[in-house]
């Protein structure tokens, strides 16, 4: 079962997962190569690898959180085409099937999330590395693994509702960020207070800030360091 | 297990849309037509027999399991064709025919394989570049192939052309001699469900107006041109489904339900005279079942 499962999983997410395998791989290493040329071109050369390296960090954990929506959607595209009736029309509990689902999603990921590593340590391997500077392409890929596989959960989870739940989700989030900091406005002054926490700095805490889900696209993605 | 199928009060609303108090009850072997116009609610019915949508309230029993407490259970005996094509266009037809194997505990892939032959359906063609007719055939297939002890067809041959719906029919019709599977087929194709059907029910604005075996429901219908017709059949041994003048001055048409030859003398008695009585086929049975149970409702 979850070989077929697998196998539609591919056929419905491989020209998704095509241009995020390639980016996958070539994104780290390319990253190096241009911390590598910079290295040999600039005075000091260990700051310029780490300058170019602060360019370079922020994509990754956009590829990763990009890959995870889009397998985590291409996952659901042909349920939601046919409107989830083969999937309610087969003999297993609906938690079996969903689980099933996101196990073949999460496998699929596995390819661009190796190909990231490939990647990261073909690009250490191809460049000289500066006098206390250390490359990190295992933890760079565990955390590029743990990023895809946060926002692959979270879309797949969000994806697994009608649009109706979607709508009315994002409607809910729009009405508490944007009602919630209004009533901070006018409460604030009418209370005598100052620093009242809105509604985007409890949202920051619960999710963001540590150990939110969402706090490992935040924390340190240099594929070198010192 | 003497019913296939049995509902009892099942409701349901969506929106305007009510289903009020469906009671089903398909005999075990039986082929049971299901019809009713376009929007009556048979596509929303089959929908809550097989647990894909919540009912508002009654219950329902699929093959001796209660549904949804033992859906999955009642789904592995279910062979089911929707109304539309509902497998994986990206698949070829092995692949759909082996992904929906591996779901189904008694799918038989060498019998599943005779019949892609027999319905010339090419292995490695996508099934999203199949015709209307190849998918149709497919889905039938797919849920021949389960080895299902009831099928569970929704306008199974809608659209499609006489030479496929032929293929497609035939094919239930072996299989259910082979087996003894009860069919579940709903259609708004009155004929076509004439000529396969042993049951009928009756659905319109989401009520079942009736359900009797279909010689009952033919045999029992029919047209009876009167002279000197009496104004009101308030003691009528049979029900009028619908009276009205037939063009000429002097001469009534009436169209009976539960009528019985003897019943000559309730219009001898009235002092009108019988000129005619003519059989109905199907499809004017269910147009004049429905003419009066919709002029009952108002």
């Amino acid at each position: 079962m979850f070989q077929q499962m697998l196998l539609s999983g591919w056929r419905s997410s491989r020209w998704v997962l095509a241009p995020f395998a390639v980016a996958a791989l070539g994104l780290p290493l390319l990253a190096m190569r241009t911390a590598g040329t910079a290295a040999r071109e600039i005075y000091a050369p260990g700051q310029a690898v780490l300058m170019v390296m602060e360019v370079w960090a922020p994509l990754f954990p956009a590829l990763a959180a990009l890959l995870g929506i889009a397998v985590a959607l291409a996952m659901w595209s042909w349920d939601h085409g046919g409107r989830h009736v083969y999937a309610l029309s087969l003999p297993l509990p609906r938690w079996r099937y969903v689980l099933m689902k996101m196990g073949a999603g999460a496998a699929l990921i596995g390819l661009p999330v190796g190909l990231f590593w490939i990647g990261s340590l073909m690009g250490v391997w191809s460049v000289d590395l500066p006098e206390g500077v250390r490359a990190y392409p295992l933890a760079l890929g565990l955390r590029f693994l743990l990023a895809t596989a946060i926002a692959y959960a979270a879309a797949f989870a969000l994806a697994a509702g009608t649009k109706r739940t979607v709508t009315w989700l994002l409607i809910g989030l729009l009405v508490f960020v944007v009602g919630g900091s209004l009533i901070v406005d006018v409460i604030q002054p009418l209370l005598g207070v100052d620093g009242l926490p809105t509604p985007l700095d409890l949202l920051d805490a619960a999710l963001i800030d540590w150990p939110g889900p969402f706090h490992v696209f935040g924390g340190n993605w240099m594929l070198v360091d010192v | 297990m003497r019913n296939a199928i049995e509902t009892r009060g099942l409701s349901y609303r969506a929106g305007s849309f009510e289903l009020r108090d469906v009671e089903l009850s398909v005999p075990a072997g039986s082929i049971y037509g299901f019809l009713g116009p376009n929007g009556a609610g048979k596509t929303t019915t089959i929908r809550l027999l097989l647990g894909m949508a919540r009912p508002a309230g009654g219950a329902i029993r699929l093959l001796g399991h209660e549904v949804p407490a033992e859906l999955p259970a009642a789904l592995a005996r279910i062979g089911y064709v929707p109304e539309r094509p509902h497998v994986y266009g990206a698949l070829t037809v092995a692949e759909a025919m082996r992904y929906h194997g591996a779901f189904w505990p008694d799918w038989d892939g060498a019998w599943a394989d005779s019949l892609r032959r027999r319905f010339d359906l090419p292995a490695d063609r996508r099934v999203s570049r199949l015709s209307k007719g190849e998918t149709g055939k497919l889905l039938i297939l797919l849920a021949l192939g389960q080895r299902p002890e009831l099928l569970v067809l929704d306008e199974p041959t809608d659209g499609l052309d006489p030479m496929v719906r032929r293929d497609v029919l035939t094919a239930v019709l072996d299989y259910v001699a082979e087996t003894g599977a009860t069919v579940f087929i709903s259609s708004h194709l009155v004929h076509e469900l004439e000529r396969i059907c042993d049951w009928v029910g009756v659905i319109d604005h989401g009520r079942l107006v009736a359900e009797l075996p279909i010689d009952a429901f033919k045999s029992g219908v029919k047209r009876i041109r009167l002279a000197g017709a009496p104004p009101e059949p308030s003691d009528a041994p049979f029900t009028v489904l619908s009276r009205f003048d037939d063009g000429l001055a002097t001469g009534e048409t009436w169209v009976v339900r539960g009528w019985q030859d003897p019943m000559r003398q309730y219009f001898t008695g009235a002092g009108a005279t019988v000129r005619d009585v003519v059989d109905l086929d199907l499809e004017e049975v269910f147009v004049e079942l429905l003419r009066s149970s919709r002029h009952a409702v108002r």
